[in-house]
């Protein structure tokens, strides 16, 4: 069972226990009346019919007669549903209007969801098809129709991988045209399907789930005292009833006396007081409004009869109170509003509590004429009530002559317990303070928002303590009552700096009669607050929010100003929703509360602003970021997505390449066995040859013995020695399509000349092979170059993988990086995530394949140099750090030119290379 | 007499009905069936009753006025052969002890003192018993045990009875408060008398009270209630209801009724200050019959006499004013 309808181990008794929560008349008696019920019924009713059954021995008057029979719904609905599926036993209630049609509508939400997988497949499978006709391009299915390329050049070899396939452009723009859309039209389908749940919810008749979240009531009550409890118990002495009766006992005794001559004597009837209450409130989280209503509600606690109305500036129209469970969320429709409160004329409350004694707690402002300030005519009215007293909120310090002038038809004290007080003594002994005499303690509040002193001000009237109070108030974006009394509980803030005064002094202020702290003193008041105690704070509101509907057991009528509401009609839709219900975990489920999405959602900003309003109103409907992008964003976005990938497919095939050769080198690495053509030939091309296909020689008699156009133009220009690289600019480049990176191996043909010269075999000590890095474990600091707000982080080399020794000009490595905090750096992916930003790990200038420059005079050994760049989107941390690589010496079996006596190595089987002194072709004979 | 005019009998113009040559036709009963046979009580409430029945608690039944409330009590005690019901309406003046008994001590007095030559008269000849305190008697055997009841009962029992106490709302807050433990346990004493009764559980009366939420009840009271607030009925149960409890003429019941139902629910529909229930409903359809107007077919001449109808639903000239301005058309 969830947390709704928590499992007691009777029968229904969860339900009850929910019931109770809501605020029925649920006791013992309860669950005994509703078992001996069910033991009479049992096996004569469905369960349907237990509705109307059990409702009766609940419910205890209309509105609760109405929310037993959905929650009964609710609660059978589930019940229901476990016994239909049950997977989903463990589940608690739900919904009898779900219960039946689960699975058509269910069904029949799927099949979008169903579709956007299969065109998921589809894609994945179409990029994996590609993927590899893209690997059978690079690796064999491009013929190289060169024979040989007798001069290596980096340069060339750079320009020809960067050359684009177009065959893989056109998919993939053809990707870029209908993807986006189609992705945007299956969203903009959700969100419609969304938009129906929404509208739907917002027709329903049902009410929806309200799952409270609500502080923990603080340990002791504002009004805790012995003047309250004083002044409570007086306020119950039963006064004087208009009923006469015949006192029999002194009847008797004046007969007697009148020596038998009747003489009746009548006393009066006594009655316990009632109370009407008239109770002003200036906005829904008008907190003088709920400190007066607080004060009524303990005295209803001490037994007082006090029936409560409130009114909206003009007490000629009053509201009653609407039930507790009925209370929405105050963000729903019709909250803020008083939907759920019915309007009563003066009059009509009149007629029903003449004989009360009439309160009303508000400032009077509604009672005199707004011009004139004389008294209003129609406020004769209240002279039906022989006893009549007008509580007002402000201070004694600031009444005027509007008090003056109610007194005389009302008694005027404040509303705080010495206003009780003052009740109390005028209906017990008549005595009666006037307005003038009534003591002047509090300091004047008179408050300039604008001012620059505001706070001076404030800290000033308040005081520090409370000055941290409302501080600490100003964090959570709207003022609830319940949240401030919570907040002025916590332990950072002063010990009971909730009491009467300071509360009083905190909600006389004018933000705490509308509910809200204009923007720009929210900020400042944020400021003001200390590190520790803010913290405090935001952690404790956030408490609040996860313990929702924990405090079941001790929630406070009036306590539910903070609730979550999720619609029933979401719970006929979607089974995720009945999920939520049936899980009933608002932390996680909150659909309607905007402003705690926000708050949560917010960054790590003061007042969770996350874009200039005018920005905002540009992307956002309303400027409200809550919301989703305007649909125009998004289709103008999706385009942008069309038009970059159409523009960058050249860019994405020569990235597919890359990765390709790289992965193809990083397999052929470890030293030892060459298992496959595409493993042996391309990362060890012989000495002096370049990895591009324009190296690649065929055999001598090889059946394709024209050379191609590319072979004749890369030909190296005369006069250029190997050593001195020609810049790709000035590369002469084929009109062909270019060949890929990667060597495709050419096999020796079966009729290849046994008299041709062996190839060298494979370096056994390394050579080729990638074997260990020379430097594990190196540390490498990183600079910041662009900002030097930028804190670098350092980038560890755990493995490069770069023969110490080799044979080539030209050698592949691939980097095995980790920063600091062992995240590492993987160069195939490029985004590595850092801090909270995002950073691009540029590895050897974009290819992992580097040229070596064998100084002139000293052949042995050269030196490598890895740039390794972090860059963020505000900065960049570029490094760099060389290792030497030293030339392979020759063994015997090496092959020497036989033209000019270079150490020529052709290690490879069935390979030939071009000498780089004179040209000179060698090739090694055996068998791959 | 114009056709539609039938029912003019004073016109105001000093004319006698003689003289006019009519008649004055006999008084009619307002609802011409009252019998608890015609009573129609939905399944909700009829569950509620039994679960009352079950648990042998009070029944408390709010709704809007005319709903038929109270005559469910007379239903109950139809249905269950039970003696009653037995009725006490609660006043603002209303003790907890007039529930059971009343004692007229200015008469024992006036007799105690004025007729002393005769017989003297005990306090028991000068009590009262009530609905409750009635109840509770008739649940035991007659005998010398038991006090002298009014004509018509003396010799009854025992006997389970139906007591309703109507409109419980209007007693004052001590009232309900003051009879928990009576009503829960059935025992009372009459403090003049000093004697003490409490009810044979064999006949334990069943007890309905009625309310219209004028004022809220204290929670220790509810408690011990089963609680059922009736609603309005809907057109179809309109329906059955009127035709029911009135002889209407053929053609306005197969053709007009069901007009007239819906026009009634359209009048309830306005911003009313008082909303017409049952009871208008019945009487409105009882004067169309007579008048033979059908509310959607206004023949002329009608429109006016059913302008005059409205004044059978609104009960406040503000009322009036509102269905006579938006139904004029």
């Amino acid at each position: 069972m969830g947390d709704h309808f928590q499992d007691t181990g009777l029968m229904f008794g969860d339900l009850l226990e929910y019931l109770r929560q809501q605020g029925f008349l649920i006791g013992v008696d309860s669950h005994l009346r509703l078992q001996k019920v069910l033991g009479q019924v049992s096996g004569s009713c469905s369960p349907d019919e237990l509705r109307t059954l059990l409702c009766p021995i609940l419910a205890t008057d209309k509105k609760q007669q109405a929310f037993f029979y959905s929650a009964f719904d609710a609660y059978l609905g589930l019940k229901q549903f476990e016994a239909v599926l049950p997977e989903y036993a463990e589940l608690p209630a739900g919904n009898k209007d779900v219960a039946e049609p689960y699975t058509i509508p269910l069904q029949a939400r799927r099949w979008p969801y169903l579709i956007l997988g299969l065109i998921l497949a589809v894609i994945v499978a179409w990029a994996s098809y590609y993927r590899e006709r893209l690997a059978q391009f690079t690796q064999g299915g491009t013929p190289a129709p060169t024979a040989l390329t007798p001069t290596p050049t980096p340069g060339l070899a750079t320009t020809l991988t960067d050359e684009p396939v177009p065959e893989l452009i056109k998919p993939i723009r053809w990707l870029a045209l209908f993807f986006p859309p189609l992705f945007l039209s299956l969203y903009e389908l959700y969100l419609y399907n969304r938009r129906n749940l929404l509208l739907r919810m917002l027709n329903s008749s049902h009410h929806p789930y309200i799952f409270p979240i609500r502080p923990a009531p603080p340990s002791n009550s504002i009004f805790e005292s012995e003047r309250f409890y004083h002044s409570a118990r007086l306020l119950k002495h039963r006064q004087v009833a208009e009923l006469h009766s015949l006192d029999i006992p002194a009847t008797v005794n004046e007969t007697i006396k009148g020596l038998g001559y009747p003489s009746l004597r009548f006393k009066r009837a006594s009655k316990m007081p009632e109370y009407l209450v008239l109770i002003e409130r200036v906005a829904y989280r008008d907190h003088l409004s709920r400190f007066c209503d607080e004060l009524i509600r303990a005295l209803e606690r001490e037994g007082l009869l006090i029936t409560r109305y409130y009114y909206e500036g003009d007490p000629r129209v009053c509201f009653a109170p609407a039930p507790e469970f009925l209370k929405t969320n105050p963000l729903l429709p019709g909250a803020e509003t008083g939907k759920n409160e019915r309007a009563i004329p003066l009059k009509e409350i009149l007629n029903k509590h003449e004989d009360c004694r009439l309160l009303i707690f508000g400032n009077g402002e509604g009672l005199v004429e707004p011009i004139t300030g004389v008294k209003a005519e129609w406020t004769s009215i209240f002279d039906q009530w022989k006893e009549r007293a007008l509580l007002t909120p402000i201070s004694p310090t600031e009444w005027a002559s509007r008090e003056l002038r109610l007194s005389s038809q009302f008694l005027i004290a404040p509303a705080t317990l010495d206003g009780l007080r003052a009740l109390v003594d005028y209906y017990e002994f008549n005595e009666l303070i006037p307005p003038q005499k009534w003591p002047r303690r509090e300091p004047p509040l008179s408050l300039d928002v604008d001012s620059p002193d505001i706070l001076t001000s404030l800290r000033i009237y308040l005081g520090e303590k409370p000055f941290q109070w409302l501080c600490a108030c100003a964090v959570y974006p709207v003022l609830q009552w319940e949240l401030t009394v919570y907040i002025g509980s916590l332990p950072h803030l002063e010990q009971n700096l909730a009491s009467e005064l300071n509360i009083l002094r905190l909600i006389r202020l004018p933000w705490f009669r509308s509910g809200f702290i204009p923007k720009h003193l929210r900020r400042l008041l944020i400021q003001e607050l200390p590190p520790e105690v803010y913290k405090e704070v935001r952690a404790a509101i956030v408490n609040l929010m996860n313990q929702a509907g924990q405090y079941g057991e001790a929630i406070e009528e009036n306590a539910n100003q903070l609730n979550v509401a999720i619609p029933r009609s979401l719970t006929s839709i979607l089974q995720s929703s009945l999920r939520n219900i049936l899980n009933i975990r608002p932390k996680n489920r909150i659909f309607r509360d905007h402003i705690f999405i926000q708050f949560l959602e917010s960054r790590p900003s003061m007042l969770g602003l996350s874009l200039p309003a005018g920005l905002s109103k540009i992307f956002y409907p309303n400027g409200n970021t809550a919301l989703r992008m305007k649909l125009g964003v998004r289709i103008l976005l999706t385009l942008l997505i069309s038009l970059t990938v159409w523009m960058a497919a050249p860019q994405i095939v020569r990235a597919v390449k890359t990765e390709q050769a790289l992965t193809a080198q990083i397999i052929t690495s470890p030293a030892g066995a060459l298992p496959s053509p595409l493993a042996t030939t391309s990362p060890t091309p012989p000495l002096n040859a370049t990895p591009s296909p324009t190296a690649t020689a065929t055999p001598v008699n090889s059946p394709q013995p024209q050379p191609s156009p590319a072979a004749v133009t890369s030909t190296p220009v005369a006069g250029q020695t190997p050593q001195e690289f020609p810049s790709p600019t000035t590369t002469p480049v084929s009109s062909e399509p270019p060949p890929l990176i990667i060597i495709t191996p050419t096999p020796v043909s079966a009729g290849t000349p046994a008299s041709l010269p062996q190839p060298p075999t494979p370096v056994a000590d390394g050579g080729t092979e990638g074997t260990a890095p020379p430097e594990r474990g190196q540390t490498v600091p990183l600079t910041p170059s662009l900002d030097t707000r930028a804190i670098c982080p350092k980038v560890r080399i755990r493995a490069l993988n770069v023969p110490s020794f080799t044979a080539q000009n030209t050698i592949s490595y691939s980097l095995n990086a980790e920063a600091t905090g062992g995240k590492a750096l993987q160069p195939s992916r490029y985004l590595w995530r850092l801090s909270n930003s995002q950073a691009r790990i540029i590895v050897g200038q974009d290819t992992p394949t580097v040229s070596i420059l064998w100084p002139a005079g000293n052949k042995e050994a050269a030196e490598l140099t890895v740039r390794v760049t972090v860059t963020g989107y505000n900065f960049a941390c570029p490094t760099e750090t060389s290792w030497t690589v030293q030339r392979v010496p020759a063994t015997d079996d090496d092959k020497c030119c036989a033209s000019c006596g270079e150490l020529v190595c052709c290690a490879n089987p069935g390979y030939c290379i071009s000498c780089g002194e004179c040209g000179s072709v060698c090739c090694n004979e055996d068998e791959p | 007499m114009a056709a539609n005019e039938h029912f003019r009998f004073y016109i105001g113009n000093g004319e006698t009905i003689d003289q006019r040559g009519g008649e004055l036709p006999p008084p009619e009963k307002s609802i011409e069936d009252n019998h608890p046979a015609q009573y129609i009580a939905e399944k909700a409430l009829s569950d509620a009753v039994n679960v009352a029945l079950m648990l042998s608690q009070p029944l408390l039944i709010t709704g809007e006025p005319g709903t038929g409330k109270t005559q469910l009590a007379w239903s109950i005690a139809y249905e269950l052969n039970l003696n009653g019901p037995l009725v006490f309406n609660a006043k603002t003046t209303s003790s907890a002890k007039d529930l059971f008994y009343r004692y007229d001590a200015l008469r024992h007095f006036h007799d105690a003192n004025m007729r002393q030559e005769q017989p003297r008269f005990t306090a028991d000849d000068y009590i009262t018993y009530e609905a409750l305190g009635l109840a509770i008697l008739l649940s035991c055997r007659p005998g010398p045990s038991r006090p002298h009841l009014p004509d018509g009962l003396s010799g009854r029992g025992p006997v389970r009875s139906v007591v309703l106490i109507d409109e419980i709302d209007k007693a004052p807050r001590d009232f309900p408060n003051d009879i928990l433990y009576e009503i829960e346990e059935m025992t009372f004493t009459v403090n003049e008398t000093g004697r003490s009764f409490k009810v044979d559980d064999k006949y334990r009366p069943f007890v309905l009270l009625t309310s219209n939420s004028e004022k809220n009840l204290p929670e220790a009271f509810l408690r011990r209630c089963i609680f059922y607030d009736i609603p309005f009925p809907d057109k179809e149960q309109l329906k059955l209801i009127v035709e029911r409890r009135l002889k209407l003429s053929e053609e306005f019941r197969k053709n007009m009724l069901n007009n007239a139902i819906e026009h009634f629910q359209e009048i309830r529909d306005l911003l009313l200050k008082k909303k017409p229930a049952t009871a208008e409903l019945i009487s409105w359809v009882r004067v169309l019959d007579r008048m033979q107007i059908d509310v959607r077919h206004l023949r002329p001449g009608q429109a006016e006499a059913l302008a005059l109808t409205y004044s059978v639903i609104a009960k406040n000239k503000d009322d009036l004013e509102t269905i006579k301005s938006t139904f004029s058309n």
